[in-house]
């Protein structure tokens, strides 16, 4: 086991990156606070909210009551007000909460009488008694009014579950990853004490680890949003806020708060000894992290796209995503039906956490003791010879031709295209597209005037108005009408500064087309992922079997290989985006139709410091700026994995590099948007609001494209800083 | 020879079970577990808000679905959660929770079918992304008769007038001037367990589709033509033919139902009731009665005054008054169902409310008339929720 601890401890690359994630996980939390205009009202609010509440346990419930009704009438105080608002909702809230619990127990009495409830086997039936029984247990709890803002923050902040993510990927790539990127992993197969012992203690380690990295990035998450914004009085009932109104834990916030971190403490452990498992029972660490990408992918759209009420909705809870919600699973009193027998969900969670965990834990030990290596190599043998035997008839000396074997065949890269693709065709919209009555009106208005705004056109749309406000037309939706008349009016203004002439354009288009971030963070998150599997398995697997010393004594040259390979790299991140991107362009042409896309970008409201530049040139722009941002991203990872010769330790540094933020964006936070690639993916947000640093963004990019190009390039040719291992 | 006498046995259970599905779409006999229960219709918004079981009713109210016990009468949200506040709910992350609510755009005429141990309704689905117009699609929703399971089923190629369940088909009539659009609109049936949509009828022009509704073998709706006013269509769901059913002269004709063997028509003149029409179930034998009414079941026939908002119930053998009630409200519907009837309709507050009297009780009038559910407008709405029409 002090082997175990001293790789850990050793390796400086991992202290390095978890000191980092540990920084940023606190900036990103002060910083997010400060942003954000409501939580900066909650900060001054904090002090005021808590002289209020002295004032009223001094002057009792009636009197503050009718003190501060008096203040409020009075209209003065700002602040002061808002605070008395808030409080008197708690107050009430509190004051009502026990007929609340008795409505629950009359209610569950009530309802048992009717037929379609009263079937004894049936999980209504049965949710019904368990809800009583549940809620009788939080009776008569004393409630008190207090500060709910840093609950609320550290239940809503969830980069600390990506930081510790990675951290739990980066520790397992050292207990259990390392010695098979060295080539070591059939020495260390043979250890004195036996395998199981050796697995036995690389898990107690892992566990151990993960229990301490949930404890730093969770405590002090937990510090920080009670300094800033207080919990209040922390030995009050959870149910003191309202928002844990259903929860039947018969706790205090403190107790919360401890059972909080300790949830998702357990969600990370299982997760570390599943992942550690697949990295016993999968061969390339790139089919460990497409695995990883893969569940947590599903586990997103399921927790995300199931209702509550689907057949289903047994996986809208036990699934990854759903596991990290811990104030779901405490504060959210929920029953699911498991053979019609209710069961809460956290007992269902913690219950499949622990089978997971366990069984995780069963097969690293099996697999790790048991797998025969030899067993493996020879079926995978088997398929590798019928390949061989097809390539026989398929020699070839050229290089491009031999690496795209490499990648298609060899790392199954050919999977990887058809999965992408699949994802991609899923995008496909099937029909028209349908709004409230108003937007489809519009939407017809549009089609009616969507020519160049002449002067023609202009007095038949105004004369169209008049002929309404006097009553002689009758519009098919009125709101509709001026939903469409706004934007004529905005973008005759913009006509009128300008010398070109404008069009109207349907703003359901360009907001499909151009302003829709979950979409395009989301498309993000997954090609981003492509992209970091691609790059570091073509680059990376040389250094696996330490292969790169002859691989770099090419006939061709190390420059030609990394051209090639470069050259693969950008081929597949531009095909993948094109697929992507191709959906999306073909929904537009068949359902959000744009029109003619010389016509001014200003005829777009949104867009109105472009000057006269047309439609065509923003979406050209915004797609080079895409394409810039994958272009850093290939050489980026490039250069990395050259340069740390570990595909694991690549992978992890690129999630942190650019999947990271892109998550972080797909959960509503942008604040590292401006200094990450991030922006690159949605580009058109930046064109409209600010376009001088679109161009600095740009020219940073076009910089380090630049530099990391000639970097590879400079490596390619010496070889030796980026050549065989040591 | 065992082997012929299998494949013989296989094909004769096949042309039995093809035969099955024919015999129940060409059979007039009503049955509960699949059939539209066109006792439950009327024209108005809320177009077939109740639906009866063995054991009960479902009424949908507002935004909220209800069962009634039949035993007892009370009735109770069809959501299986002690916990849920229902429509008096204020906390916006636990509004949509509730089991009984439903999402429906108040322009699509409300419409709860039942069809084999499910109930089914259409709702519409919002889907919004940040910065972006909310988009919406028209789905068929199957519910649990506990309320506890609610799956789609059905995604709608257009925007939904009124949609039904018959035997196995949902039917649906589409309603493009939610869109503004002046596409033809039209009848299409679907397959419940899914399929593809079937075109069965087209409008003429730009007129209107409505108040779907199925007798037996017969799909009835009302089109609305701006030259010929309202006409009653007939679309035999055994052979395909249409017929329709236009009085001209000014005179709409805007429904029809089925009682002792005959199909009788309300027919209107500038919104007034001015006479009714009946004819036999093939259509022959057209002729004028002596009476005028708007509703027609197997035991009586009633007829309404819009002006004192009352009902008038008639015997068919005797043709004389057995019973008067004052229960209409304004817009308000009346069911006559199997054991009770009922009244639904907007009551003073602008909410809803539901009265019903058994039919033996019918000769006692208004005192025997009890009231079901009589609901503020708040309390038909989530407390929080937006509605966009």
């Amino acid at each position: 086991m002090k082997y175990e601890w001293s790789k850990l401890w050793q390796n400086v690359m991992l202290k390095k990156i978890v000191g980092l994630l540990f920084i940023l996980n606190v900036v990103i939390l002060v910083y997010n606070v400060t942003q954000q205009e409501y939580k900066q009202n909650y900060l001054e609010l904090k002090p005021i909210m808590q002289s209020l509440q002295e004032e009223y346990e001094t002057l009792g419930d009636k009197k503050a009551r009718q003190v501060w009704q008096e203040r409020m009438e009075a209209g003065e105080g700002g602040k002061e007000l808002i605070a008395i608002n808030l409080l008197l909702q708690q107050y009430d809230y509190i004051e009502k909460y026990p007929s609340y619990l008795d409505t629950v127990q009359e209610q569950a009495q009530r309802m048992k009488k009717f037929s379609i409830f009263s079937e004894e086997d049936s999980f209504s039936y049965r949710n019904i008694q368990k809800t009583g029984e549940d809620f009788e247990k939080i009776k008569n709890r004393p409630l008190e009014a207090g500060i709910e803002w840093g609950v609320q923050e550290m239940n809503s902040y969830f980069v600390s579950d990506l930081a510790v993510l990675v951290g739990v990927f980066l520790l397992i790539s050292t207990l259990f990853w390392q010695e098979k990127e060295k080539g070591l992993y059939a020495m260390i197969r043979s250890t004195r004490n036996g395998r199981g012992t050796l697995i036995r203690k690389k898990l107690t380690v892992l566990g151990i680890t993960t229990i301490l990295l949930c404890l730093f990035f969770y405590i002090p998450v937990a510090c920080i949003c009670g300094a800033l914004f207080g919990f209040g009085n922390m030995d009050r009932a959870i149910q003191s806020i309202s928002s844990f109104r259903e929860c039947v834990l018969p706790i205090t916030i403190k107790q919360y708060i401890i059972l909080f971190v300790i949830m998702k403490t357990v969600a990370m452990l299982c997760f570390a000894y599943c992942i550690a498992c697949a990295c016993i029972w999968f061969s390339g660490i790139g089919q460990v992290f497409a695995f990883i990408a893969a569940v947590s992918g599903v586990g997103f759209l399921c927790f995300r796209n199931i209702p509550a009420l689907s057949v289903w909705n047994f996986f809208k809870y036990v699934n990854p995503v759903a596991f990290l919600d811990a104030d779901g699973i405490l504060g959210v009193y929920q029953n699911i039906s498991i053979f019609a027998y209710p069961v809460s969900r956290i007992a269902l969670t913690v219950g499949i956490l622990v089978i997971l965990a366990l069984a995780a834990m069963a097969m690293t030990i099996w697999g790790f003791v048991r797998k025969n290596a030899v067993l493996q190599a020879a079926s995978s043998s088997r398929i590798m010879s019928w390949i061989r035997g097809w390539l026989c008839y398929y020699r070839t000396t050229c290089l491009t031709k031999q690496e795209w074997i490499r990648f298609l065949i060899q790392k199954k890269g050919i999977l990887l295209l058809v999965c992408m693709g699949w994802i991609a065709m899923t995008s496909i919209q099937q029909k028209e597209s349908l709004y409230e009555t108003k937007v489809m009106n519009y939407r017809v208005l549009i089609d009616e005037y969507q020519e160049p705004l002449t002067q023609d056109l202009q007095e038949q749309i105004e004369q169209r108005k008049k002929q309404i406000q006097e009553g002689e037309e009758t519009p098919l939706n009125l709101e509709g009408f001026y939903l469409f008349y706004n934007q004529y009016k905005t973008v005759l203004s913009m006509q009128e500064k300008s010398k070109a002439v404008g069009q109207m354009i349907d703003q359901t288009s360009w907001e499909y087309l151009f302003f829709s971030p979950n979409r395009d963070y989301q498309q993000a998150a997954i090609w981003i992922a492509f992209l970091l599997l691609i790059v570091v398995q073509i680059f990376g697997s040389d250094y696996k079997k330490n292969e790169v010393g002859l691989i770099w004594a090419t006939k061709k040259g190390r420059g030609c290989l990394s051209r090639v390979r470069i050259g693969i790299c950008l081929f597949l991140a531009i095909l993948v985006g094109g697929m992507m991107r191709g959906v999306i362009a073909w929904n537009v042409i068949q359902y959000h139709p744009i029109g003619d896309c010389t016509v001014p970008v200003w005829s777009i409201p949104r867009f109105d410091l472009l000057g006269d530049m047309p439609i065509w040139a923003v979406l050209v722009l915004g797609g080079m700026l895409k394409i810039l941002g994958v272009a850093v991203l290939v050489l980026i990872m490039a250069w990395i994995t050259m340069k740390v010769k570990k595909q694991t330790t690549a992978i992890i540094i690129g999630i942190l590099l650019f999947e990271v933020p892109v998550l972080m964006e797909v959960g509503k936070i942008s604040i590292l948007r401006s200094f990450t690639l991030a922006q690159a993916f949605y580009p058109y947000n930046l064109l409209e609001e600010n376009p001088v640093q679109f161009g600095i963004y740009s020219a940073v990019l076009m910089i380090l494209t630049v530099i990391f190009l000639r970097k590879i390039w400079k490596g390619a040719a010496l070889g030796g800083k980026y050549g065989a291992k040591d | 020879m065992k082997k012929i006498l299998l494949i013989l046995c296989m094909l004769v259970l096949f042309l039995t079970a093809c035969g099955s599905d024919e015999v129940a779409m060409e059979s007039e006999e009503f049955n509960l577990e699949t059939d539209f229960q066109s006792e439950y219709y009327d024209l108005t918004m809320d177009f077939h808000p109740i639906v009866e079981m063995e054991n009960g009713y479902y009424i949908i109210v507002g935004y909220y679905l209800y069962y009634v016990d039949k035993e007892t009468m009370e009735y109770t949200p069809l959501c299986n959660k002690p916990n849920c506040l229902h429509q008096e709910e204020t906390d916006e992350t636990k509004v949509m929770n509730c089991n009984a609510m439903f999402y429906t755009n108040r322009m699509v005429y409300t419409s709860l079918n039942y069809y084999k141990q499910h109930l089914y309704t259409v709702a519409i689905e919002i889907m919004t992304d940040e910065n972006g117009i909310p988009e919406r699609k028209y789905v068929m929703d199957k519910i649990s008769l506990d309320g506890g399971e609610r799956e789609i089923i059905h995604e709608f190629e257009n925007p939904v007038d009124t949609a039904i369940v018959h035997r196995g088909y949902i039917y649906y009539s589409s309603d493009f001037s939610q869109i503004g659009s002046n596409e033809k609109t039209g009848v299409y049936r679907v397959p419940i367990e899914g399929g593809e949509e079937e075109l069965l009828y087209s409008a003429e022009s730009d007129n209107q589709i409505s108040y779907l509704r199925i007798t037996g073998t017969n799909l009835s709706f009302t089109e609305y033509d701006e030259e010929q006013g309202h006409s009653v269509c007939w679309y035999s769901l055994v052979d395909g033919k249409v017929k329709k059913t236009s009085f001209g002269d000014g005179i709409d004709v805007v429904s029809d139902r089925v009682a002792n063997g005959r199909v009788y028509y309300r027919a209107m003149k500038e919104y007034k009731d001015c006479n009714t029409w009946s004819t036999k179930l093939d259509g022959s034998d057209e002729r004028e009665e002596e009476f005028v009414s708007q509703h027609q079941d197997d035991d009586y026939y009633y007829e309404t005054n819009q002006e004192d908002k009352t009902q008038t119930v008639y015997d068919w053998k005797t043709h004389k008054k057995v019973a008067k009630f004052s229960q209409l409200t304004v817009l308000g519907s009346f069911f006559a169902g199997k054991e009770k009837l009922f009244w639904y309709g907007i009551n003073e507050e602008g909410g809803i409310k539901v009265s019903y009297i058994d039919r033996e009780d019918i000769p006692k009038g208004d005192k025997a008339v009890k009231v079901l559910m009589d609901f503020s407008k708040s309390q038909t709405t989530p407390g929080i929720v937006t509605v966009t029409q």
